[in-house]
This record gives C-alpha cells, structure tokens and sequence, in this order.
C-alpha cells in the first residue's frame, strides 16, 4: 500500500475502540487513593458528577435545543452559579465549533463556565432519539457536561470515562433500555472504576490521518504531504510499528542540505536547480533519505501531560502515541490546544 | 566522597582545585635561582629592601598565573578568557609587566594574520567555494568506501594547511554528515578520522594552525650551524619543504592505522555506497555552482602568501613581514570590493574568542620568560656546561613532552611556553634547530590523543551531539587516539632526526 490517508474515525470512542483492552489510565491511582484523604484538585468524582435528579429517562423531547435547555435548567438547580441562559449559550456556540458527537447515537455537548467549582454532568436517553442540527443522526443518550474553564482535565476525563463505557457496543442498548433516573445513573456507576484519574494519551490522541510505509518512495511522502498538507507523517512497518518520521524540513533538507545553506545568497539558483536531482530521482530514492528518528512519542496509557512533555521537549508539532512500538494515534499541537484550552 | 551533584558547587570545587594547583606551582618557583640578568630586566630590584624576595614574588605571580589559565582551559572552556584577563590584570598590577611590555608581548602581528585568514575564509564560503567542493565529492562516479575515505583523508589533511583547522574540520564534517545521514551510517568513526586527519593536516603549512605561525615567527633557526650565521624565523616555503612532507608521511600512517581501526565501518560504508550506485542515486543535490570567482581568489592569496619570502628579499623587508601583509591586503580588498558583507566577515568569520586568548597567553608566556622561569626550565632540559645536546634524546623528548602535554592542554599554551626554552638550548647548540620542527609536530600531533586535544577536537565534538545528541567517550577516543598520536609521532621523530646536520 503507497502512503495512505487512513480513515479517520469521527468518534473518540470508535478510535478508544479500536485500541486493544487495557486497563484504565490511572486505575492505580484510583486504588491508591481509596486510602487517601480526597484531593479537592483532583477533579470530578464520578458519584458527584450527576445526581439522579439530574438524569432525564426517555425524554419524550425530540430536538436538541428543548433538551439542553431542560438539562441546563437542572443543573443550575443543583449549582446556583450557573447562570442558565448564558450556559446554555455557550453549550450552543461550542455545538457550533465542533461536532458533539462522541459515537453514532452519543452525543456530549459541553462548555466551561466562569464560576462554577466543579464538574457536573445531566444525562438524558431517548428511545426516539434527540436531533442536533448538522447531525447525521439522532443521539439516544445526550450527556451534557459544564466544568469549571479553569479546570482543563474536568470535562477531558468525563470524555474519556464515558467513552471508555462505549467500549462495550451493548452500553448504548442497555442505558436506553433502564427506566427509572435511578437505574440509569446505577448502571453509568457501575463502570465508575474505569472513570479514569487522569486523562492519558489514548483519549486525546486521533487516528493518524497519514501514514507511510518504510517501503515506499520519497515520491509517496511528497505525494501525501502535498494532499494532506501534514508536514509530519509517521513511518511504519508492515507490523504497523513506528520506525520514524518522514517530513517537509527532510525533504526541503535533502535539496537545500546545510553546505549550500554556506552560500550568501541562493539566487543563483532562480529555477530551483537543487529541486531538481530529487524531482528525476524521487521515485527511487528510498524513504530511508528522509526519515527522521528524532520525533515525539508517548506510549498510549501514559498522562496525557506527557504529550506536551514530548512536545515541548522535542520542540515538535506532533506526537505519536504507540500500543506497544505500534503506532496507536497522533496529537498535533493544535488538537492538544484545542482538548486543552478549548474542548 | 559522592560527586556533588549541585552544579555550582561543583563549580566551586574545580575553583578550589585550581587555586590550590596554582598554589602549589607558585610555592614551587619560589624554590627557583634568581637569573643572572634580573637585574637588566627589572631596573627597580636595584632600590628595593629585598630584591631577591621582590623577583621571588614576581615568578611566583607569573608561574600561578600560567597554571590558572591551564587548569581554567581543562575545566572551564567558556571561563578561560576571563581568568586569563585577570591573570593578565595581576601581572600588570605586580610589575612582572609593563603595560608597553604587555602590548608588544601579544604579538599582535600573529593575531592578525589570523583575522586576514578567517576574513578572507569567510569570503569563501560566501562564495560557494567550499559548497563545491563538496558537491564535487558526494557527487564523484564510481564511488566506494575506500575512495570516499582516502578523499575524505586527503581533504581533511590538505584544507587545514589553506584555511586554518577549525574552518576546515567545520567544513569537511558537513560532508561526513551529508554523507552518513543519506547512508544511515553511524557518524562517530568518520568524524574521528576526519579530525584525526585534520590535526595532523594543519602542521603542513605554516598557515594551518597557530602553532605554526608562532613557531614559524619566533623560531631562529640556524640553517648553516658551522656558520656561526645568525637564527632567522622560517618561511612558509621552509614549512612546505619541511613539513609538508612529514604531514603527508604521517597522514599515510594514520590513515592505514584508522582503515585497521574502523574496517567494520568503512565496510558499511562500502556497502552503502554499492547499493547507491546500483540504483543510480547520488548523496546530494547536483547544481552548478559559481566556484570559480572563489577559487581564482583563493589560489591568488596562496600564491601572494607562499611568495612572502622572495617580495621581502626584494624590497628588503624583516622576515615574515609580507606573511602578515598578504592576508591583510587580501581580506581588505575583498572587504572593499564585498563591502555589503564587510561587517559580517570582521564579526562573525573571525573568531575573536580565541584570537583574544592567545594575546592573554603571549604576554604570560613572556611573563614566564621575562622573569627567568623558562630559562631555568631550559637549564634543566639542556644544562649549560654539560655535555653537548643529544639528539637522539631531545628530539623524541620534546615531541614527547609537547605530544602529552598538548593532549590535555591547548597547543598554543605549551608553544608559546616551550619557545623561549627552544630558543635557548638552539642558541646554545644551533645544530639544535630542528628541534623547532619537534615542537611543531609534538604540540599538533599530540592533539589527537585526546577528545580536548585541540580546537578542531572540541569543535568536532560539539557539532557532533549538537546534529546527533552523540556523546563519543573520553576512552573510547583515547584508545584510537593513542595509537594514531604514538604513530604519528615516531614518523615524525624518525624524519626530524633526518633534518639534523652535524
């Protein structure tokens, strides 16, 4: 296969899905902190996150905007901070930003909001099914969560608690099919040990949208780069392992290496002249010439500060999350400045 | 004792240990004779209550002085220049200088010779001149790893003699990376023969290293012994004809020393290199480059440099005087003529760092001499009265003792501290004078002893881990290290002893 664009899988479940069961991220810690006194910084409690009150079982409520009106309400019932009109406005403008959707038939709109302590979640399922515009189809369990904005962990780990629940392709089925607010919000704490400590790698990475074989040409590279617009693609095996980076700066380093760089002024060669021995020759020279072992990497279940520790360290714009040498996924630094300071 | 592991207060510590070293080398010159002519040298013994007390002082300031700029250069490469300015200060303060004695000691003629060279080097680059160069290699047909090693040899060992040793290790590891990173080859072998290469390659010409430019200018060199002629300074033609042909003997050593040493390597190389030609792709980019501008000029300033000697003749000129002039005049008509660049040459090509240390390390070097230290020194070398100088011994001495020494201290302290003691055994003994070759050869070859060995060592190293975060050991360079240094040593030892006429 010459270096394809993989798809993507919209939903962060399907890409937690797609990777082999583990154990959940902080799991450890959870046990430990069984014996330790609570953290007021550790973030939401998966029992105080929502309270029964808070859990709207089959809503006859058909569209979206009814429904989060009504769960904003009850939340602010529950947190007198919470100013209903402008939290349901900034629920609506963050749907408008991005897609809300956390699986087919999941949706999980959010906001951050001045003033408010802590995480809160309201929960609604539908037998029916709720419309959110733009939305191929209709959510059957809506799970509307306001944190704090200064707390960037708070609404990541719920994210990541629920989807790793949807693991389980009967959870959707089964939720819906619970009656009473109680039950609901009984089976949702039943996976309450998997809502994890910290987030890890795994629930902010993507699907990597590019990859290339180690057998494939630098003509594939510039091809994927060009139509992507990826300036980083990862190198893998045919085992899937990563062996390397391939990118732009190699590429542009292999026709302007560092001794023409010595020269005052490159105008001489007006018509890309040292553009030109690689354009005869891209398809055979291998992809060893610009692969790169000098990128960012995080194994999947590491905290996901250790993606911005590789980051920051490697002074890149993509880390690679790997399963094992595997490569499991990526976090550009736009997307972790987006789960971070905007999600 | 555990390593401290607070950076400063390991710093403190290698503070004390210097201090304490210079205590001791002070406390040891207080044990030396006063000199004959203490007197001459300093007029104000004469009205002092103590005058050999005053004189003790004054060898102890400069002896302490010296050994803190040796201990600062092995510990603190980025605090060395400071120490040597309050070395300097201290000197000054304690009248074991005088400030006209301290501006003529900094041997200002030398510094400048280097400023003409590393202008007019940067001119050349700025011309594309040493871009191809090494387009012309990685681009060469019918390429194998033995070809591609004796070029690489060959360039490291010739360059250094044009340009000076750091410009061209500088320029001849952009091949070594060009080439290891299109081969995915380990760099550390290639960039230690290079080095190797390079250290032995500056001492064929008296422009290739300071060493020899000091050498060249102090020297006075009796080439008629009987004669009872006076020593004369040698010339970059004596270099060609002297040392350029032990360069290249050396070279030839080292080389077959390092093809034994790396042959798992360089068959990876090989190997790489075949697989390459088969499918027809080269290591580089292949571009015409305007070269010949920057050729015309480098071979005009060689040609003006290397004819120094018949232009003095001529117009009757001290010796070595054209050899300062011709770099001089050649960076300023390139400065004229390239003025937009005029600045970027004087402040970036110039490496004033080093320029400004060897002026500090002169002036104690003539502190040294002034107060009698080297001629004690020499008296214990050489004893006057004794029996005549043997060759056979001195000559692998001094290479010897220069070699170690410059293994683990920059080649430009042991110089400029050995030429007063060279001068004077050789002016009691003018059959004496290839010991001045000795000199050369010991300070430059013994640089490849160590990873701190010389600037071209240090240099090397750091763009190493600088492109590869490589960090190559002090053993693992010590062990090919001694060996390439041991060999090249005795061919050189072998040849000098040819040099003597008895």
């Amino acid at each position: 296969m010459k270096g394809n664009s993989s798809p993507q899988g919209p939903f962060p479940a399907q890409r937690a899905a797609a990777l082999p069961r583990r154990p959940p991220c902080g799991a450890n810690r959870n046990k430990e902190s069984e014996s330790m006194p609570p953290n007021p910084t550790a973030g939401p409690d998966p029992a105080l996150v929502f309270s029964e009150h808070e859990v709207l079982c089959r809503t006859p409520l058909a569209e979206s905007g009814e429904l989060l009106d009504r769960m904003v309400r009850l939340l602010a019932e529950r947190d007198p901070a919470i100013d209903p009109q402008a939290a349901l406005r900034a629920v609506l403008d963050r749907e408008a930003e991005a897609p809300v959707f956390l699986a087919p038939g999941v949706a999980m709109p959010h906001a951050r909001l001045e003033g408010l302590e802590r995480t809160l979640a309201a929960v609604a399922t539908s037998e029916g099914g709720v419309r959110f515009p733009g939305a191929e189809g209709p959510a059957r369990l809506v799970v509307l969560v306001l944190a704090p904005v200064h707390e960037p962990a708070g609404y990541l780990r719920v994210a990541a608690g629920v989807a790793r629940r949807l693991q389980d392709p009967a959870f959707l089925d089964e939720v819906v099919r619970r009656d009473t607010p109680a039950a609901v919000r009984d089976f949702f704490l039943r996976g309450a040990a998997e809502l994890p400590e910290f987030v890890c790698a795994a629930d902010i990475m993507e699907r990597p949208s590019a990859v290339l074989r180690e057998t494939d040409s630098v003509k594939d590279a510039i091809d994927l780069i060009v139509r992507t617009g990826r300036t980083e693609i990862p190198v893998v095996d045919k085992e899937g392992a990563l062996v390397g980076e391939a990118s732009a700066d190699e590429v542009l380093g292999l026709c302007i290496p560092d001794y023409l760089l010595w020269m005052e002024d490159l105008s001489v060669f007006s018509n890309f002249e040292p553009f030109a021995t690689l354009l005869r020759k891209e398809a055979s020279t291998w992809m060893a010439d610009i692969l790169s072992d000098d990128y960012a990497s995080v194994k999947v279940d590491q905290p996901a500060i250790a993606v911005a520790e590789a980051l920051a360290r490697k002074d890149a714009g993509v880390c690679y999350v790997l399963d094992g040498d595997k490569l499991a996924g990526v976090v550009t630094l736009p997307h972790f400045l987006n789960k971070v300071f905007r999600d | 004792m555990s390593t401290p592991s607070n950076p400063k207060r390991l710093v403190r510590l290698q503070f004390a240990g210097m201090f304490l070293v210079a205590a001791l080398m002070g406390w040891l010159a207080s044990l030396l004779p006063a000199p004959a002519d203490a007197a001459a040298v300093y007029p104000d013994l004469a009205a002092a209550a103590s005058p050999e007390r005053l004189l003790s002082v004054r060898q102890i300031a400069a002896v302490s002085v010296f050994t803190l700029i040796i201990c600062a250069t092995l510990m603190f490469e980025e605090r060395r220049l400071g120490v040597a300015f309050v070395g300097i200060a201290t000197l000054l303060a304690l009248k074991v200088l005088t400030l006209s004695e301290f501006v003529h000691s900094t041997e200002l003629h030398i510094i400048l010779l280097l400023v003409g060279m590393m202008t007019l080097v940067g001119a050349l680059k700025d011309m594309g001149f040493f871009t191809w160069i090494i387009q012309s290699i990685i681009n060469a047909k019918r390429m194998t790893g033995l070809k591609f090693l004796a070029i690489l040899m060959l360039l490291s060992g010739v360059m250094p003699g044009i340009v000076d040793e750091v410009t061209s290790i500088v320029f001849v590891l952009a091949l070594v990376f060009q080439v290891c990173d299109t081969l995915k080859l380990r760099p550390t072998p290639f960039v230690l023969m290079s080095v190797m290469a390079t250290n032995v390659g500056s001492t064929g010409t008296m422009l290739g290293n300071p060493v020899g430019i000091l050498i060249g200018t102090k020297a006075e060199y009796h080439w008629n012994p009987g004669s009872g002629d006076p020593g004369v300074p040698l010339s970059f033609g004596d270099f060609i004809v002297h040392a350029t042909p032990i360069m290249f003997l050396s070279l030839l050593a080292i080389f077959l020393v390092l093809l034994v040493y790396y042959r798992k390597d360089i068959r990876l190389l090989d190997e790489r290199l075949a697989e390459r030609r088969a499918s027809h792709v080269g290591l580089g980019p292949m571009v015409e480059i305007p070269y010949r501008r920057g050729l015309a000029i480098l071979l005009g300033a060689l040609a003006f440099i290397a004819s120094h000697h018949p232009i003095e003749h001529a117009l009757g000129l001290e010796p070595n005087t054209m050899l300062v002039a011709a770099p001089l005049a050649i960076a300023g008509l390139l400065m004229v003529f390239r003025s937009h660049r005029a600045r970027h040459y004087v402040e970036s090509s110039v490496e004033w760092w080093s320029l400004l240390f060897f002026m500090m390390l002169f002036a104690v070097s003539f502190a040294l001499e002034h107060c009698g230290v080297t001629d004690v020194i020499a008296g214990m070398i050489a004893p006057e009265g004794g029996a005549a100088p043997n060759k056979f011994l001195l000559t692998p001495l001094i290479v010897a003792i220069t070699a170690v020494g410059s293994a683990f201290v920059d080649n430009v302290v042991f110089v400029s501290t050995f030429i007063p003691i060279i001068k004077k055994i050789v002016a009691g003994a003018p059959e004496m004078s290839p010991l001045w070759w000795a000199l050369l050869f010991g300070a430059c070859f013994g640089g490849n002893i160590t990873a701190i060995g010389s600037t071209a060592n240090l240099v090397a190293i750091s763009m190493l881990g600088k492109k590869y975060s490589i960090k190559v050991a002090f053993l693992e360079w010590l062990k090919v290290g001694l060996v390439v240094g041991a060999v090249s040593c005795a061919v050189a030892t072998g040849v000098i002893l040819c040099y003597y006429k008895s």
